[in-house]
């Protein structure tokens, strides 16, 4: 018995936890591989223009997938709690790739506040459909989730100590965790600003209990955008830019982005819009006159400062 | 010792401009020409004619840099120095000419923009995304389709006394009300008066959106010398736009200022122009990404080959 893991969406958040798990459980898995042309091309064909592009890549990675395992894990996402809500795609993923593809084998589970599936259930009945026994999915579920607290702790720590330690110009990449890590929505941008020097600082690395958004809006309504404003209000004073990485054509960003871009003020902030186009002509203008800014900005600022300390 | 020079080439989708100047930043040596789709050519031609204006001071340049569209590939051509966007380009070269300018909206062939500068630092900037919408390859096919010079397009618009509103949220839109309005009886200057404020009011909602614009303010790009887009501008933001003279090289001179701060310096010839320079395409098949990769070749030896997204199309 193989597992498909598709390295897309839920995977940037939850992978670790999943591997984990499986792992404990002794189950083979497979994780698709990253995200490159084909997979694009191949999740365009499969979806309706409409779908944003981590949709599309999503079914792609299906695509990839389908020959390669026995079955292959698309859980559904609804949210945790009343107020945690996530984007809509989360909800509807098991079922558009169930009746996209043909005679495919898939193993989901199914978190959904409103019916009481809250998660350790969910992996137990996992755990079940594999085959297992409930105590035993129970102690992996456990220890996956021990394992994955700590990963994350440990991701945390890294990046704080970077701010701390590296003289670098650091720029804050304020986007969903799909967009920030695939191959090619984020790794491109992550790229060009290695290049110039820059540590990119991920905006889902952040772990805090006490939500903050409502500082910035009380009317926010996914979680995931809220998780992104509790990182920003973090994250903010410790970088020199902000750049907000979109995929077109996301309509929770295209409000929230708005909301941030109006009421950040004081930092160097660029909205950037991932879509199909293939050339990457435009994002390298664009993030290149941003580094330009924020160098510029900082050449400045020193400057001045040593005048004002002399005089 | 020969006095340094610098030479600056700009070569946007529609024009290729270049200026050599000295270590004063005056320039001694400028020229506009169309890019008509093949940038290695229209800078061969642009060095060229540098060359004719300069060829009896035989001078030493010592830097080139380059921006523009197709900076890289005429940056591997011409052994450029520099390398370097277009804004930050045109906000030093606007600088340098307007030292105390806040605010530059450029509109050139393809791409609008607009750059922010408080204390001479640029702090902000903003481009057109995907869509043309109001640039200038959207006016001068509408001047096609009115049957009117592009070059007399600004001054038929300030004759007109009332203009009709079009609609200025996208081209393709603003093209059918033009056609709508045109059909219904309206003067071809009244008509062209208001395509000049839909460019206007549509720059202002899309590049602009919610910036604030301080004066001065310095209007460049193809688009400037436009009078009646400058009239539009004027009237919608109630301030004074100012058009400088050479506007249309700040991106040339910005980018030769900076490959004289560079300090690099790289042996340059204008025998250039005589070299044959050729560039084919080709995928890439070393992985699944399929990457289109540009091989530029001189004399039919390959001097550089880009646009690949990991190290295996460099092997091809």
């Amino acid at each position: 018995m193989k597992i498909g893991i598709p390295r897309s969406l839920m995977f940037h958040k939850l992978g670790y936890l999943w591997i984990k798990f499986f792992e404990n459980l002794n189950i083979d898995y497979i994780i698709s591989s990253n995200t490159n042309k084909n997979i694009v091309d191949a999740g365009k064909k499969l979806t309706t223009d409409e779908n944003c592009i981590p949709f599309k890549i999503h079914m792609g990675h299906i695509n990839y997938l389908k020959d390669k395992c026995d079955l292959i894990l698309v859980p559904r996402f609804l949210g945790t709690e009343k107020d945690k809500q996530e984007c809509i795609k989360f909800n509807s993923i098991y079922d558009v790739v169930k009746n996209s593809f043909i005679d495919i084998n898939l193993i989901e589970y199914d978190i959904d506040y409103t019916e009481n599936k809250y998660e350790i259930f969910e992996f137990i009945n996992l755990g079940n459909k594999l085959g297992k026994k409930r105590i035993e999915s129970l102690k992996a579920y456990r220890k996956a989730k021990k394992q994955f607290k700590e990963y994350n702790l440990k991701r945390f720590e890294n990046q704080k100590s970077i701010i701390k330690t590296s003289k670098n110009k650091k720029i804050l990449l304020l986007g969903h965790h799909y967009n920030l890590y695939d191959n090619v929505i984020g790794k491109p941008v992550v790229k060009i600003l290695k290049k110039y020097n820059i540590d990119p600082i991920y905006s889902d690395i952040f772990i805090s209990k006490k939500d903050r958004s409502e500082n910035i809006s009380t009317t926010l309504y996914w979680n995931s955008n809220k998780e992104l404003i509790n990182s920003l209000l973090y994250y903010k004073n410790k970088v020199d830019g902000i750049i907000i990485l979109t995929s077109f054509p996301c309509g929770n960003d295209c409000l929230v982005n708005e909301l941030i871009m109006r009421k950040v003020k004081d930092i160097p902030i660029i909205n950037i819009v991932i879509d199909e186009l293939n050339s990457e002509t435009g994002l390298i203008t664009r993030l290149e006159s941003f580094i330009d800014i924020i160098n510029e900005r900082s050449n400045h600022f020193e400057k001045s400062d040593k005048f004002s300390k002399s005089r | 010792m020969k006095d340094k020079y610098y030479l600056g080439v700009d070569i946007g989708s529609i024009s290729t401009k270049g200026v050599i100047i000295d270590e004063e930043d005056n320039i001694i040596a400028s020229d506009y020409l169309w890019t008509e789709g093949n940038p290695i050519g229209a800078v061969q031609k642009l060095i060229n004619s540098l060359y004719e204006q300069v060829k009896d001071k035989d001078i030493n340049v010592v830097c080139v840099g380059t921006t523009g569209s197709a900076r890289y590939l005429i940056g591997k051509i011409l052994d450029a120095g520099v390398v370097k966007n277009e804004i930050t380009a045109h906000a030093i070269g606007t600088m340098n000419k307007v030292p105390d300018v806040r605010t530059i909206i450029e509109i050139g062939g393809q791409d609008s923009k607009i750059i922010l500068i408080d204390k001479n630092v640029v702090v902000d900037y903003n481009m057109n995304t995907i869509c043309a919408a109001g640039t200038g390859a959207f006016l001068s096919s509408q001047a096609k389709r009115l049957g009117v010079n592009i070059e007399d397009f600004g001054s038929i618009a300030l004759t007109s006394k009332n203009s009709p509103k079009l609609s200025a949220r996208c081209s393709v839109f603003a093209e059918s009300d033009l056609v709508h309005k045109l059909q219904m009886g309206y003067k071809k200057e009244d008509v062209i008066r208001g395509l000049c404020d839909a460019i206007v009011s549509n720059y202002l909602n899309n590049v602009a959106k919610g910036k604030k614009l301080y004066s001065p303010i310095v209007f460049q790009g193809g688009v400037s010398k436009n009078i009646g887009v400058k009239k539009a501008f004027e009237e919608q933001l109630e301030t004074e736009v100012t058009v400088i003279n050479d506007g249309h090289l700040m991106g040339a001179l910005g980018i030769a200022i900076l490959a004289k701060k560079s300090k690099i310096e790289k042996p340059f010839s204008f025998q250039i122009k005589d070299i044959k320079f050729k560039t084919i395409g080709s995928e890439c098949n070393g992985c699944s990404n399929n990457c289109e990769i540009v091989n530029v070749y001189r004399e039919d030896k390959i001097i550089d080959r880009y646009g690949n997204k990991c190290d295996n199309g460099l092997k091809v």
